[in-house]
């Protein structure tokens, strides 16, 4: 069985993935301390690599260059940690002591629209869903006030954490990589630097649009909820960029917590839920009308029902991180296997045109073309 | 001269890795690399490691997946397609460079003949060299569209040579 799955590129290519799958989650495993700061440095590597690119072409050195660019990023995170994360955990705070209100409305709400169904199809519907759902929402976001110190330590750490990683992989990435490569044996090199190439390209574009695209729709927000005289525009608008890393869902996902806060009043303004969905819905227009032709066409090749799924399936077992990489790790695996299958199943060059070129070794030396 | 001036003064003007010294003159004098800096060859040629082949070691088979060119440091290298001889090439002869331009099956199989040792230049190579330093890397395009013209010329000739030779 095993013989004859190993005879088929399908089964060594099944396999191979398999292995690296493995070997993935062993550096998961054995990175579980700092992988969040790593993850976090390869992002803004990806992100700052093509600025690095940018200020070398323009005659800097590359390290005047990386440390032009990490400066930059350095100020813009003391700026948002001293500015924008207090303004939050202020929003925060401020939701923590309507919740009770919100968590008695929605019920209410609830249990008028429960006695309408019960009434109009016969059906119960549990009232005390939504209310559960706020208390625990509630003592999670008290332990996250309480351990706003932790939050800013926690971010302290990583600010310096992570450029210093940035840096490193800025300055030395490529000759990590190519030893990470020259360890491979000789029939498997140009293969591994095919799929090493396909794999980097996607997935750095993808990073660099989506998280692009989360900026954009974050500034949408944040100045749409504020227009509207939403109290928590800040902590909701950020909400809502995070929110759209994830496909399909996030977008409606980000709608939910203005719209309760709207509902949690004692006479909810009807007018004030709907510019909360004029805001979002807007936001998610430009998005598709601008952000998406422009920066985000043709990053990852995959049929919507997979990434649906994908974000699904991956929501179900990793929670919300598993829903932010659901994409790039169904774009990277596709890549691997779709490149390995090729690779493995040795391509006919019938159907490719050789030109002999019949050249003595002198006139193939082609210092002599010269 | 204190010993920490002079190993400041030894670092500022260090030579560098023969190896790498080596391989940048090997790529400079190839038609590719033509016009192009030293320092723009070195910087690409820096973190890239050799390869080593034993005798009678398959560089690549006809068919397999093509990265990109490379130049042969040491050793000896043939070029065959369909068991024909279509070149031996050795020290300082680069091959494979089609996968620069295209993303498509090699063409011919490279079999090391004796202990070989060559440095690879990949595609993913060029493309992050087009981001840094696209006026350099943009004259290596134009350095390969000569190569190949030339290849395509020299084809050119051996078709017409070989259909006079079918009309007699």
């Amino acid at each position: 069985m095993i013989m004859r799955l190993l005879n088929h590129p399908f089964g060594r290519a099944l396999i191979i993935y398999l292995a690296l799958l493995l070997l993935l989650s062993v550096l998961i495993l054995l990175l579980k301390p700092v992988l969040i700061p790593l993850i976090m440095a390869f992002i803004l590597f990806s992100i700052l690599d093509p600025l690095k690119n940018h200020l070398i072409r323009n005659g800097l050195n590359a390290i005047s260059s990386i440390t032009i660019v990490l400066l930059g990023v350095v100020i813009i995170g003391i700026i948002c940690l001293v500015i924008g994360v207090p303004l939050m955990l202020d929003q925060w705070e401020w939701l923590q002591t309507r919740l009770p209100t919100i968590a008695t409305q929605i019920a209410s709400i609830l249990d008028t629209f429960s006695s309408s169904i019960v009434n109009v199809m016969g059906m119960h519907v549990d009232t005390k869903l939504g209310e559960r759902w706020l208390t625990d929402l509630r003592s999670q976001g008290t332990d996250a006030v309480v351990s706003s110190a932790g939050i800013m330590v926690q971010s302290v750490f990583a600010l310096v954490f992570i450029p210093l990683i940035t840096f490193f992989l800025l300055r030395d990435y490529r000759k990590m990589r190519n030893t990470a490569m020259s360890w491979l044996p000789n029939r498997a090199y140009e293969l591994a630097w095919l799929i090493y190439f396909r794999v980097a390209k996607k997935l750095q574009n993808y990073i660099r649009s989506v998280f692009m695209q989360s900026a954009i729709i974050a500034m949408i927000t944040v100045t749409g909820f504020y227009i509207i005289g939403l109290d928590t525009a800040v902590l909701f608008g950020v909400l809502a960029g995070f929110l759209n890393l994830i496909p399909y869902i996030g977008p409606l996902l980000s709608m939910l917590p203005p719209m309760l806060v709207a509902l949690g009043v004692d006479s909810p303004d009807i007018w004030m839920l709907i510019s909360i969905a004029a805001v979002v819905m807007t936001a998610q227009l430009i998005d598709n009308i601008i952000v998406i032709p422009s920066l985000i066409a043709n990053t990852v090749d995959l049929h919507p029902m997979l990434v649906l799924l994908g974000v699904v399936v991956f929501g179900y077992f990793f929670g919300f991180i598993g829903m932010l990489v659901a994409i790039p790790a169904l774009a990277t695996s596709k890549i691997i296997f779709k490149g390995l299958m090729n690779g493995l199943n040795r391509a006919s060059s019938e159907d490719i045109m050789y030109v002999p070129i019949n050249q003595k070794p002198a006139d193939s030396n082609p210092k002599s073309i010269a | 001269m204190s010993k920490r001036t002079s190993s400041l003064w030894t670092n500022l003007f260090r030579k560098g890795n023969p190896l790498t010294e080596h391989v940048t003159e090997l790529w400079s004098a190839t038609p590719l690399f033509r016009d192009i800096p030293r320092r723009e060859i070195l910087q690409l040629v820096r973190d890239m490691p050799p390869r080593h082949f034993k005798a009678s070691e398959y560089i690549f088979h006809s068919g397999d997946a093509g990265a990109g060119a490379a130049v042969i440091i040491s050793g000896k290298v043939e070029i065959r397609s369909a068991g024909v001889l279509l070149a031996e090439l050795s020290d300082g002869d680069f091959f494979g460079e089609i996968a620069l331009v295209l993303d498509v099956a090699r063409t011919a199989d490279a079999i090391a003949v004796q202990e070989t040792e060559l440095i690879f230049f990949l595609r993913p190579e060029l493309d992050e060299w087009l981001a840094r330093s696209p006026y350099f890397a943009g004259k290596l395009g134009a350095n390969l569209a000569y190569v190949l013209a030339q290849r395509l010329l020299q084809a050119n000739k051996a078709l017409v040579h070989a259909g006079h030779e079918g009309q007699l």
